[in-house]
């Protein structure tokens, strides 16, 4: 009797990664890693200026510069309606102008040469001249009667994009007033850059047959080819997008770029494969950018400390087009998750959007449409409100949190959590970090005179986009897929509609096909990324990988399982129906030392008839729409030391305890929510681009953009619980953004907590020392 | 950005007044490499290699006499590009002769975009005023000795 195959590397193991193999030796194959004969490379002229008409381009000296083959501009583009293109929220957004430029660093013209060296002396060769027209940077100030309209192309009389509410607006008026507390907090969440260590670029080749085949920086790969099609006019089975390896996507590889189209329109014109790939100035003045939040939020509650009602106005700058990637839904995203781990009764949302002379904002910066900006405002009031009610932030949050029984809960707001337990994540956190010690040494430190703080973030995250009747994108409804086949020797290849940017999907899906099939993940590989083998999905982005293509991938097993079950019988000489999945492998029922592996009904499957009306082989398809999107939460508790003479933060120690469900690799979720926490770390402190006053982005470069290195950055302690989701194959909720949207309200809460003798309410982030500074001398001179 | 200095020439004024009248060598006195040309009398023309910091590169200049009153004030425009960046520059000279020389009180305006402005904001004022400086230095010189 066979024994079954240990099943090495299933869910909850904590093996090292499998795509590490070749990360770690240097042999990642990235876009710019792909080295086609006869290859042309592109090179793009940016704009100087924020708002200005370009009054000519003249091609002449840069066709001179030896190498320069081509030079193209809007006008060749326009020629072939390729000078505009869609947004993925149905706006238009320029590839190259024709017209007007509406921001520092936009794509005026593209050269192509043989090699990059030429090609950026062509740039450096092209004239351009632009008449300056009046710059818009504030989005208040672009909704002011008078203002210039920026998309007049657009038929536009003003720069207001949309507005968008949720929520009973007359019931929340009427609970406000009736609060026996009520506060209100303006914050301003600045426009951030995802600044992946790898640049966004491209390789396009069209072949001899006139296919298009072209290797892309993209999270989405699939939604790309379609869009691709649409825009082109080219049959969709003619083209072909490749996304190898990617060196980070953070949601800044989702949309498309003009870079991209003129890559193509060059390939398709020249007959050569050309290949472009961004600079350092280029990716941080051009690519779209996250955030960019102006709030106002109001927050009502019992004198004894009960929330009542939440409202939020919000003023939304999207740069000169609105390209964010949200689901068509949903334009300010899944923003209103604002209400966070509380029950409020009522609450109202309301968000306007504003054209600006900026690059294109709204897309994700590693959080789930907007889930940022929603749990930094509610933690951020929480923590205010417990202030101003003389409360202990920990016992206040104990004291309203959404309890577990109530689960599933549907919000003021409109979703259905699927499930939580929000004070045990809480305890868990203050147990970790000694909570009543610290509060002991800060009101020791206090008496001192010193300056020490401790915040806290009980934050719900909503990822997993999306159920198909509510989730699409540009029209296409946002399940994901996976294909599985298991090879006659029992190895499995498996396709999925996703695209990993280093997250580690190679293992974690082998990790749970692993599980299903009782095949060890050594003898499972995984591929993602090309539109011609992979079946179709909606790509990584907003954590819905695993609540996605996850799940595809443990349903496409149970269908294997349901057909391998009927071969096993057969093999068993039993009725299928006295057969059992039980330990990895098919038993008879009862019987348990008659039984069959997978590996061995695979063999059969190929090498046998087939039971009677069952074809042969062993492979399924699926693609999964999810009930209802995953709600991970979690408690983050930081404790800081400010330098009251320069005021200079130091955080002295961060606990996050995290709940994603059922967990697949435990060292990969410490290894996200490590990255993660970095990257709340890095707006709460340092990153932030800011403009001047004629649209000069200010940050076009790391001397200027800050992002933590491992100096600045703080030792992170994790901790996790584990409440599965109920809808979920397998009980994950995903896991790559919850550190990213909790870390930054933690932070500054606790410095707002060390600041509270001060009378200071807000500080805007980044907190600079100057900021901190400034709030702490600004109170002592009142 | 504003910019402002003074300087004396020993020179009269209409001298002086020629001499920035005339593009050439008004633009002669660049320390970078350059290269102008008038186009007609109120304008002109030409190309400066120079940058901020590691920001280097050739900037294309046209330039425009927006107003002379002979003898005591000149305003000039200067618009460039290169680099992917721009310049635009609104410089008023007002000249005063006494005892012999010229004093020169100069200030203007500098915008900048593009990369320039983005990467060199740092070192950008310090650059300007450092080149500015110079630039009248040499034109001193040049009208003293010519």
């Amino acid at each position: 009797m066979a024994q079954p195959e240990t099943v090495h590397g299933g869910i909850g193991q904590s093996i090292l990664r499998k795509e590490d193999a070749r990360f770690i030796r240097g042999k990642g194959n990235y876009v710019d890693d792909v080295d086609l004969p006869g290859m042309l490379f592109l090179d793009l002229v940016r704009s100087p200026y924020a708002h200005a008409k370009v009054t000519s381009i003249r091609k002449e000296k840069a066709l001179a510069v030896p190498g320069v083959l081509a030079v193209i501009t809007g006008a060749d583009l326009a020629a072939a309606k390729l000078a505009w293109m869609p947004t993925l929220m149905s706006d238009t957004q320029m590839v190259l102008p024709t017209d007007e430029v509406m921001f520092q660093g936009q794509e005026v013209a593209g050269v192509v040469a043989t090699d990059r060296y030429a090609a950026a002396d062509g740039v450096a060769a092209v004239e351009v001249d632009y008449d300056p027209l009046p710059v818009i940077v504030d989005p208040f100030k672009a909704l002011e009667p008078g203002a210039p309209v920026l998309r007049t192309d657009k038929g536009k009389k003003d720069n207001h994009i949309w507005h968008w509410e949720v929520g009973d607006k007359a019931a929340t008026e009427k609970a406000l007033k009736e609060s026996a507390v009520v506060i209100k907090e303006r914050f301003y969440i600045p426009r951030i850059h995802v600044s992946s260590i790898e640049t966004c670029g491209c390789v396009a080749q069209v072949d001899a047959m006139g296919k298009l085949t072209v290797w892309m920086t993209t999270q989405a790969p699939h939604a790309i080819r379609t869009v691709f099609a649409l825009v082109s006019g080219l049959p969709e089975n003619q083209i072909r997008i490749i996304s190898p390896d990617i060196g980070g996507g953070f949601g800044g590889k989702v949309p498309v770029y003009p870079g991209y189209v003129i890559a193509v329109v060059a390939a398709l014109t020249t007959g050569q494969p050309v290949k472009w790939v961004e600079d350092r100035t280029g990716n941080l003045t051009s690519d779209s950018f996250a955030r960019d939040y102006h709030i106002e939020a109001e927050m009502g509650a019992t004198k004894d400390g009960k929330l009542t009602a939440l409202r939020v106005k919000t003023l939304a700058d999207h740069g000169y087009t609105d390209a964010a990637a949200n689901p068509s839904k949903f334009p300010a995203g899944l923003f209103h998750i604002i209400t966070g781990s509380y029950p409020f009764a009522t609450a109202f949302v309301e968000v306007d959007a504003a054209y600006t002379n900026k690059p294109p904002g709204g897309i994700a910066y590693r959080c789930s449409f907007r889930v940022t900006e929603a749990a930094y405002t509610i933690e951020r009031m929480v923590e205010n409100m417990a202030h101003h009610l003389k409360m202990d932030p920990a016992e206040f949050r104990l004291k309203n949190f959404i309890p577990p029984e109530a689960f599933p809960f549907n919000s003021a707001l409109g979703w259905t959590y699927d499930s939580g337990n929000y004070a045990g994540a809480l305890k868990k956190a203050m147990a970790m970090i000694g909570y009543d010690d610290l509060r002991k040494e800060q009101a020791e430190k206090r008496r001192k005179g010193e300056l020490m703080g401790i915040g806290i973030s009980s934050f719900t995250e909503i990822v997993g986009a999306g159920p198909a009747k509510q989730f699409d994108i540009l029209g296409i409804k946002m399940f994901d897929s996976a294909e599985v086949r298991i090879h006659p020797t029992g190895k499995v290849l498996a396709r999925l509609g996703t695209k990993s940017q280093g997250q580690g999907h190679e293992t974690t899906y082998a990790q749970i096909l692993a599980e299903e099939l009782g095949i060890s993940s050594d003898n499972i590989s995984i591929e993602e990324g090309d539109t011609d083998t992979a079946p179709y999905g909606l790509g990584t982005y907003a954590s819905r990988s695993t609540p996605t293509s996850g799940a595809a991938a443990a349903m496409a097993a149970r269908k294997i399982r349901a057909k391998a079950a009927k071969i096993a019988a057969q093999m068993l000489e039993v009725s299928p129906d006295d057969v059992e999945w039980k330990d990895h492998k098919f038993q008879v029922k009862g019987v348990p030392e008659k039984s069959k592996t997978m590996a061995e009904v695979a063999f059969a499957a190929y090498t046998t008839n087939p039971p009677e009306g069952q074809e042969s082989g062993l492979e399924a398809v699926d693609y999964y729409n999810p009930p209802n999107l995953t709600f991970p939460f979690g408690s983050y508790i930081c404790a800081v030391d400010i330098d009251k003479e320069t005021g200079q933060v130091k955080v002295r120690r961060f606990v996050a305890v995290d709940d994603c469900g059922v967990i697949i690799n435990p060292t990969i979720v410490d290894g996200q929510i490590h990255g993660g926490l970095t990257m709340g770390f890095a707006p709460a402190m340092m990153e932030e681009i800011p403009y001047d006053a004629e649209g000069n982005n200010r940050a076009g470069s790391f001397l200027e953009y800050l992002l933590p290195t491992a100096v600045e950055t703080p030792k992170w302690e994790t901790g996790k619980t584990t409440t599965p989701s109920p809808h979920h194959p397998f009980g994950a909720k995903g896991v790559g953004e919850s550190a990213t949207v909790g870390a930054p309200a933690a932070i500054v809460n606790a410095v707002l907590d060390a600041l509270e003798p001060y009378g200071v309410t807000n500080i805007d982030i980044p907190l600079s020392a100057h900021k901190v500074w400034k709030a702490i001398h600004s109170k002592d001179a009142a | 950005m504003h910019i402002e200095g003074d300087f004396r020439v020993r020179a009269a004024a209409s001298r002086v007044y020629a001499f920035f009248l005339d593009p050439v060598a008004f633009t002669d006195c660049l320390d970078d490499p350059h290269e102008f040309h008038a186009i007609d009398a109120d304008h002109f023309e030409g190309t400066v290699t120079t940058g901020v910091a590691f920001i280097r590169g050739t900037f294309r200049v046209r330039g425009s006499y927006l107003a002379k009153t002979p003898t005591t004030a000149v305003r000039v425009r200067l618009q460039g590009a290169g680099l992917g960046s721009g310049v635009d520059a609104d410089l008023e000279l007002a000249l005063s002769e006494a005892a012999g020389e010229t004093a020169l009180h100069w200030q203007g305006e500098v915008h900048l975009s593009g990369p320039v402005a983005t990467l060199g904001e740092r070192m950008v004022r310090g650059t300007v005023d450092k080149k500015a400086a110079s630039l009248f230095e040499n034109a001193r010189r040049k009208i003293e000795s010519g």
